[in-house]
This record gives structure tokens, sequence and C-alpha cells, in this order.
């Protein structure tokens, strides 16, 4: 009882702290006062006797002897206020703002997915213009390549596969169109959510019921079988799916058992949760059918009808993939801030409202992006928000906040919000923030404590379809994919993960998703050198012949050293340190077309090669 | 309680030891934290090696290990009884029939799962598939890989763990979880495999004289390196052992199939698995735990049309053309360590499904569909006694009568693991805490989906 009332003013305390937001103008591009700031933050510096961890976490780190190397920045926007303001006060060193061209391949990779061509690099220096970076995350922005790039992410947080039949292609169209023209992320969110209609192939935002549908038997009995689609166990899915991806939250735990007694070292939050919040979450789709097509005893390429006639939530339904429910009453109440369908409404329009008015979803959603362009989440796992851990003032004892800037996460949040749900804003507040355009080159020692200050830009690896992609580019070598009537030579350019043979293989170790499992994170292994470098398409990519880069190089230069400059500036985006070119010039005299294939094998065999930086 | 350096060696331990050893410390890797060793267990130590057969998407056991005439069964199956308690088909097994009397045959395994994705992820990591931290669970191949370390000698350089087609599983070949990723799994593509892109000596030569630039140019590189996080240069490991792998010359040995190969083992993908397979144990170069995936025998449609691609009389061929000659080379093959035992007697050798299929009559699509409540599995090797049939099924092939071993709740996956652990000398009675989602990650672990399990090894086996 206690729990659920603490539980219950929290989220209180977070739908007014919201609300406040929205009204609060300081929240916005302006910067914060001192005394702004301080209220904001103070909590978080103040030692927590209570757990030696988050002690640890909090304590001020010695300004480092070496801090007069510090180069002071410029501070752009809100989220400098919150990033830089937190580095001061604790006297933290951070790294200097990335030169242009490391910029230039940052923010290349991170919204088109794309490394730049050596004129881009050329082109970017050479321009005088002091808001230039401004200018090129707009120009980007508006590439075929940034839709395409964060369609297929959509497509893989969705697990976009065969499942979805012919509305696959269908959907992966409706992505590209809703991040080409900015379409309010709340509405394609609300349409996903809520869609109904006769056939999954002609209704593009059906298609992820489509695939989250749990298939209940292999073959129909008659022509009203419901079973073949298992109706109870698709709602429960497309509950944990709408969770994870709208709201940040992982309900996998309470779909088969309370919080209570399991989660309590894992997740403050969902301890106040039952699976019968769960089943009453999960009611808000109990009337909603999802009726898969068959004909002649077979089923149709998954092909589905969507309507909202089904009597409600049964708990006492079977399941395939979990133990038997139970709880009895089953009527829609919204997990998070226990709102209800309002009379005669229908119950997936009132989940879909009510979703996306919840501040949770423009927090999730921004840090989400976050994530994606920093390289970490400002809440991790960006899947696992535990709601009683955001705000230090109900930080529960023990317990450190999860966050690393709860009121960065709001402001961001609010600001989302106040756009109208704008993702290109989004982008755009986050890459011209002079937090994001700091180096990743860290000048002195680096102390883990400085991790959670985002005191340098970290780095990531590429993903496998931007590993192809950089390659494509560097060797000006593209794909060959067949993506309907026409050929595309970018892997990010196809709606689902295709390749053959060789590079198949490649790309799979580099952590390509089939699609069929859960995400996996990417991590290094000793498959992805010993796939790299023995890989037939990188050889063939880089070989002097056609119109490879190398090729063009040797043919336009007689002089070495503009081949070599080239081929730093075509594979790194930069040009090489005296020390570099003079082992590279070693090789081209050696033997020139040789040497120019090897050099370029040697880089894009090299870890500022395929990691973002 | 042990330390991580009692229990695993320290990093410096894995560096003197070389080979992959060297790929130490790859970027967010985890080591556990706090290990408690069961010791409630003594492990059996019998194998050098592990080699697992997976024969996925399901074989019918009815038409296999544990025949059962019924309204579903064809009639030119050439049924014949093999000995006491044991019908072979002659027709779907002309080659394993001679090898089947090395196996002890385990009648009565039961599974939770009915869905592919979930049975299949069960198999590789030994524990029903939980999505809330399914991202921090080992393949039981990594698991083996870390225990298996100190073990390397500083002429291994072949990956610990390695695998064969396992990227046509659903879950493909899962990752190292929580542990460091230097206990990855090498997955081998058969397809890549067997057209020779892995031995060609001009390309390895290439990579050669490539990798001498790559080396200087890392060297240049250095200082600008160094600025970045450490994780960058880390990965560089990975690089070092790959190299140390390619330029070893029994890497693309390893690779070699003959034609005399070929005519045996078959021109199948599994053929080529199973011949690379043989190649790797055979070499003694550092790799212990073998996953061989054998992918296609989902029969819900047609199980017995000649003319489909992946019918059960063309996967029976695959199988009994490639496993049979991949256990008859083991078992004549000497070991590399004890010259007077043979390969097959010091690896585990175990072939099963991740579930059975339908008894009865065939389905409406002639097909049979999924079944857990009762299915089989092969095992060989490391002191198995040869020809022992465990456990007994009802006339259909639904019900267990007589578990074959020595408790009356039916064997699990769960003890098939227990069983492979024991035999590579692993207490598998141990159990990491505070995982990074600050769960306990049991090596065997005693809580199934469906409640409290037995964790013991299937010891019957052993006659």
């Amino acid at each position: 009882m206690l729990v659920a009332s603490r539980m219950l003013l929290i989220a209180l305390v977070a739908a007014l702290g919201a609300a406040q937001q929205s009204d609060a103008p300081q929240m916005k591009e302006e910067s914060l006062t001192p005394e702004q700031f301080r209220r904001a933050h103070e909590r978080l510096v103040q030692p927590r006797a209570s757990s030696a961890d988050v002690a640890e976490w909090t304590q001020r780190v010695a300004p480092p002897t070496d801090s007069a190397l510090v180069t002071p920045v410029e501070q752009t926007n809100f989220i400098d206020d919150h990033i830089f303001g937190r580095i001061e006060r604790d006297g933290i060193p951070h790294a200097p703002l990335a030169p242009d061209a490391e910029f230039l391949r940052r923010v290349q990779l991170d919204i088109v997915g794309r490394i730049p061509t050596p004129s881009e690099v050329r082109e970017f220096a050479a321009d005088p213009t002091p808001g230039k970076r401004g200018a090129k995350i707009d120009e980007l922005l508006e590439r075929e390549a940034f839709s395409e790039k964060w369609a297929y992410f959509y497509m893989n947080l969705f697990r976009a596969n065969g499942k979805m039949g012919r509305g696959r292609e269908l959907f992966h169209y409706w992505l590209k169109e809703n991040l080409r023209s900015d379409r309010p992320y709340d509405a394609w969110v609300r349409a996903i959510i809520a869609s109904a209609g006769k056939s999954s192939n002609v209704l593009a935002a059906s298609n992820v019921i489509a695939r989250e549908h749990v298939q209940g038997k292999a073959q129909p009995d008659d022509g009203r079988d419901m079973g073949m689609v298992h109706q109870l166990d698709t709602h429960d899915e497309l509950t944990i799916l709408y969770g994870k991806a709208f709201l940040g939250i992982n309900l996998s735990c309470v779909s088969c058992h309370d919080g209570v007694n399991h989660l309590e070292e894992v997740n403050v939050h969902l301890t106040s949760k039952s699976r019968n919040d769960f089943h009453r979450q999960a009611a808000f789709l109990g009337k909603t059918r999802y009726l898969m097509y068959w004909e002649d005893g077979d089923v149709k390429a998954n092909e589905f009808l969507i309507d909202d006639l089904a009597p409600g939530y049964d708990t006492l339904g079977g399941s395939m993939l979990r133990i038997a429910r139970w709880g009895g009453e089953a009527a829609p109440r919204f997990i998070l801030g226990g709102e209800t369908p309002k009379p005669g409404e229908n119950l997936r329009d009132a989940f879909a409202r009510i979703l996306t008015a919840h501040p949770q979803f423009a927090r999730a959603t921004v840090n989400l992006f976050w994530k994606q362009l920093m390289a970490y989440g400002i809440v991790e796992p960006h899947d696992e928000f535990d709601l009683a851990r955001q705000d230090p003032a109900t930080l529960p004892d023990g317990w450190e906040l999860q966050p690393t800037h709860p009121a960065l996460l709001n402001a961001l949040a609010a600001d989302f919000r106040d756009s109208g749900f704008s993702l290109k804003h989004l982008f755009r507040t986050i890459c011209n923030s002079t937090a994001y355009q700091l180096s990743a080159s860290f000048p002195g020692a680096w102390h883990p404590n400085y991790k959670s200050y985002f005191a340098r830009k970290f780095v990531r690896m590429l993903s496998a379809e931007e590993l192809h992609d950089a390659i494509a580019v560097a060797t000006s070598r593209p794909g060959k994919f067949k993506f309907g009537d026409r050929t595309v030579g970018m892997a990010m350019q196809l709606s689902e993960p295709r390749a053959d043979g060789d590079l198949k293989y490649l790309l799979r170790t580099f952590g390509q998703s089939t699609r069929r499992n859960p995400p996996k994170p990417l991590m290094g292994s000793l498959r992805q050198p010993l796939a790299l470098m023995q890989s037939p398409v990188l050889s063939e990519r880089v070989r002097a012949g056609d119109d490879s880069r190398v090729q063009r190089l040797l043919d336009s230069y007689d002089d070495d050293s503009r081949v070599v400059e080239q081929i730093y500036l075509a594979t790194f985006a930069r040009e090489p340190s005296p020390d570099e070119e003079r082992v590279a010039l070693a090789e081209l005299r050696a033997d020139r077309t040789k040497g120019a294939e090897n050099l370029q094998w040697a880089l894009i065999n090299n870890v500022e090669f395929f990691f973002n930086h | 309680m042990k330390t991580v350096a009692e229990t695993f060696g320290t990093r410096r331990d894995a560096l003197r030891l070389g080979g992959l050893g060297l790929a130490c410390a790859a970027a967010d890797g985890f080591l556990p934290q706090r290990v408690a060793a069961g010791s409630k267990v003594t492990p059996r130590g019998t194998a050098r090696n592990v080699l697992f057969y997976e024969i996925n998407g399901a074989i019918s056991h009815l038409e296999s290990w544990d025949f059962k005439e019924n309204a579903g069964t064809p009639k030119d199956l050439d049924v014949t009884k093999h000995r006491d308690g044991l019908y072979l088909s002659g027709k779907l097994f002309p080659n394993f029939k001679r090898h089947i009397d090395k196996f002890a045959i385990l009648r009565t395994l039961l599974s939770h799962e009915e869905v592919h994705f979930r049975g299949q992820t069960y198999v590789q990591t030994g524990r029903p598939l939980n999505l809330a931290f399914a991202s921090e669970i080992p393949a039981i191949g990594s698991v083996a890989a870390m225990e298996l370390e100190p073990q390397r000698r500083a002429r291994d350089t072949f990956p610990t763990y390695m695998s064969f087609n396992l990227e046509k599983a659903f879950p493909g070949a899962l990752s190292t979880g929580f542990l460091d990723p230097r206990f990855s799994v090498v997955d081998i593509n058969p397809e890549i495999a067997g057209q020779g892109a892995a031995l060609d000596q001009s390309a390895l030569e290439l990579v050669e004289e490539r990798w001498r630039l790559l080396a200087k140019l890392r060297e240049a590189q250095r200082p600008r390196l160094n600025t970045f996080e450490r994780k960058m240069a880390s990965y560089e490991s990975f690089y070092d052992a790959a190299h140390q792998l390619l330029s070893d010359d029994r890497w693309p040995r390893a690779f070699e199939v003959t034609d005399t190969d070929r005519e045996r083992y078959g021109e199948s993908d599994v053929a080529t698995s199973c011949i690379l397979a043989r190649n790797m144990l055979a070499t003694d170069a550092g790799t212990r735990y073998v996953h061989i995936c054998h992918p296609g025998w989902d029969h819900h449609k047609y199980i017995w049309d000649h003319a489909a691609k992946t019918s059960h009389y063309k996967l029976c061929a695959e199988f009994d053309n490639a496993f049979s000659a991949l256990i008859e080379d083991l078992s004549v093959a000497r070991s590399p360590v004890d010259p007077d035992v043979t390969v097959l007697d010091e690896t585990l050798v175990v072939a099963m499904s991740e579930f059975g299929r339908t008894p009865g009559p065939l389905n409406n699509m002639a097909g049979r569909d999924h079944y857990n409540k009762v299915y089989p599995a092969l095992f060989a090797g490391a002191g198995v006694e040869p020809g022992l049939i465990l456990g007994e099924t009802d006339s259909e092939g639904a019900r267990c009568l007589d578990t074959g071993w020595h408790r009356k709740e039916q064997p699990r996956i769960e003890n098939v693991v227990a069983t492979m652990y024991s035999a590579l000398g692993i207490d598998w009675s141990k159990k990491v805490h505070d995982t990074p989602s600050k769960r306990t990650y049991a090596y065997v672990d005693e809580l199934g989906a469906p409640g409290w399990i037995p964790t013991d090894e299937i010891s019957s086996i052993y006659g």
C-alpha cells in the first residue's frame, strides 16, 4: 500500500514536472541562469553515504594537474548548459572542439550513414562561413539518405522481416515518407498502435502488428479460424514491444510474474507493478482481432485483417509463451499513469492518445536518439528505464540515479514536445550542441569517472550496413543490391538485410541483424578481422581497375604523395600525418599499383575506419 | 567463494598462455565478479572435446531413433529390427546403421519449448529464453571456452569454440553474453568454406603482405590512436589474434577437403561442416568445443514428398552420409595427445534436436508438427557405453514410460548440458553472481520455465 501510494506520488510529480517544463521557456534554447542550473543539479553532487558506489559516482573528481591544457569551448544551446554546467562545476577536464574534418565524418555517419567523399571534405574545410556546421546539419537532414538510414533503423527496431509479407515494402516506404516529411513522431506512433483495416498489405502502419503476431497453429481448420494467430499472446507481445520502443520500459518480466520478490535488485519501479497491471495494460488491445488470411487450406503470405470486434482481454485464455495467466479483471488501465479510456472511446485510440501524451514517451524518444548520436544514453540501458530512479528528490535509499543528467533529459523531452515531436528538430538540437561536437581525442589522462560527464565524444563501431556503405564510398565501388525493379548500391537503401555469399558472411560477423532475433549489442570479436582481412569483397573493391577509387587516383596523379593524400581523404576523411605518409609512400614506390591497393586495404582494416569517432 | 583470478586465471596468465588469450580486453568485456564454485558435484573429465550435432528444426523421432509405425509411416522405409529394442530404416540410414552401435540412445528427453526460436536458443544456452536479459546469456560453447582457457598451450591458435552453419539456426550463432568477447564462437559458413575461399594460398600471401603494411601504418598512427578511447586500441588485439591464426599454416590446411572426403561425406553443406569439424579436432590447435548445425528439418508439410528439397528422405540422406563418415573418421584417428586412444575416445559426441514431432497420423498438410513431450538424443565417445538404449516410450512415441536414468522426471536439455560440462571436467554447479543486470547465472539452471528441475548429468549413458 505504501509502495503503491509512493509510486502514485512519483507519477504525479513526473506529470506535474512535465507540465511545468512545457510552460517554462527557460528550459528551451536560452541559457540556464546559474540559480536555475544549481536547482536542477544540486542533488546530483551530494554524496549518499548509504552506498560506496553511489558515493564514488557522485564524488567530485580532483581537478587533474593538466587542466590548464583544456581548451575552452563556446557553448551552443541548452544541452551545453547542462553538460558543461556539470563539467565546470566539478572541475572536470574535457576534450576540445572537434576539428572540421572530424566533425564532418562523424555527423555524416550519424545523420546519413555515409562517410564524406574527398571533395566534401575539401569543400567543407575551405568554407569560411561561421555557421557552416549548422548548415551542413540542415543539408544532411534533407538528403534521401537520411530517411533511408533512419527507416532502416526503425525496420531493425521493429524487426521488419518476412512475417510482414508484402506489407513490408509499404511499411518501409511509409517510414521513409514520415522521416522525409518530418511527420510529427507522436502521430506516427499513434498510427502504429491504433491501425485497423482490411489488409496489412495496404495499411502501412499495421505491419508492426503483422510482424509481432504470435502464430497459434501452422494450418487453418476452417474459414473462421481465429486460432491461426494466438490472439492473447499477440496482445502481450505488442504490449512489451510498445513499452520498449515508445516508453523505454521493459515489461517482459511482469508479463509473467509480479515485480515484487523478483526485481528488487533490478528495477525499483517495476517492483510496484503486478502481472495484473500488465494484463490491464495489455487489455487496451483486448478488443483487437488479428485475422490471418488463408486460401485453399494454406495461409496466404502473411496478410492480416485487423479490427476491434473481440469481447476483451481474457485472463483465462491459454498461452503458448507464458505460464497460465491469472488475476481476474483486466479492464484497460495505463501502466504508468493509471489513465483509462473515455466512455465510448476505441480502446487502441485511447491507448495511443494516453501513451503519446505521457511525459515518458518524449523522454524515452529523446534518450533513444541521444544514444544513437552520443554512443551512450542519458539513461542506460535505453529500454530499461527505472522510473523510480529519475528524480533526485524521490530516489530510494541505496540506489543511484539512473540518468547521468536528469534535468537535461527532461529539458530535451520538453523541447522535443514543444517542437511538435519533430525528429529533425531533435537531430538538429543534439548535433548543433558543443557536447556533440567535442573531439573524440582527449588530451591528457582519461579517468573513468569522466564518463558520466560526456567530457569527450564517445566512439562507436559502425554497424554492418554503415561499414559496407563506408567501403563503397571510400573505394567508390558500391554494391549491387536488387531492390524492387532497380539496383541500389548502398546496404541501407534496402528494406531488409540482404547480401549474398562472401558479403553476407562479412556483414553477419559485423552484427548485421537477420531481424528474426532480438537485437544483440554490437561487440568486437575475432571473427570480424578474420572476415574482413580475408574478404574477397574488400579485395575486389580496393583493386585498381574499372572505375575504382584507386585506379582513378593512379590515372589522375603522377605524384605518389597526391595519391596517398587522396586515399587518406577518401578512407579516413583526413590527411596523413608525415609519419603515415612516409610509410605509405615507401609502399607505393615498391609497386605503385599494388602499393595503392594495399594502402586502402590497410586503412579499411583499421579501427579508425570502422569506428565513428 | 573463489576470486575471479582463482577461477579463471588472470589476464597475465592469459597473455602467458598465448593464442587467443592475446585477444584480451575487448571493449566493454565483463569478467564475472563473484563466482561461487559449486563443489556439489564431481565432474567426470573423460573428454578433451565436445562435438554437438544439432539436428535443427526437429527431426521426427518416429522415423529415426524411436521408430513407431503409424498411419503416417510410408511403406518404403525398409524397417528391420537392428537388435533388441532398436528398429532402423535401411532406406534412410544405410550407412549409419553400421555406426549406431557406437552410441547410447536416450529416448525420453522432455522439452518445455514448442517454438523453434526458443527451442534453438535453449539448445545453445541450456536454459529457456528470457527476453528480459537474453543479451547477457552466453552460449554453452563460450562458457566452455572460458573454462578451458587455462589449458590453452602456447601453440594453440584456433578458437576454443567453433561452430559450423549456426548462422542458419533461428537465433544465429549466439554470442558471449556477459563474458569477454574473446570467448566468442567463430562460426564457419560451409557455403563459403566449401568453395575454398579460406584456403587460397596466393590470397593468404597477399593478406600477409598487406598485414606488414598495416602493422607499420599502425605504428605511425599510434600517437593519434592513443588519444582515442582505449576500446579502439584494444580492438586491435582481435586483429593480432586473427593474424596469428591466418599466419598459422595449420589453419588453411584445416579447410582442405579431398575428393575422397566428398565421396564419403557427400556434397551437402552439413557434409562440409562435418569434414571441417573433423579437421579442426584432428589438427589439435586449440579447438575443443564444436557445434555443427544441420538445418531444415521443420517438416510441417510434405514430409514424405520425394520432390521436396528438404523432405525427411533428403535430409536423412545428408545426415546418413556426413555424420556416419564423421563418426567413422573420429573412431579411426589417433588422439594427438595419447596414441593409445582414438579422437572419438576423447570426444563426447551428442546429436539431438530442440524437440520432436507429432506422433500418429500426418497433419492435413502431410507433415508433422512440433512435439515436446518426448524426443531422443544420441551420445558417443568419451567413455559412453556403446549400444545402450535408455528409456522407453509408449507405442505411439507420445509419452514416456521409463525415463532411462536415475530420476523419475524425464531428462531435459539442462541435463545434457550438465553431461557435456562434466565430460569436459567443468564443475557445472558453478554460479556467477552480479551479472551486469545484477542477476545470478548458473552454469546449469535449476529453475527452468516449468519450475524446479534436477541438474544432474545423465550418468546412465556411461553404463
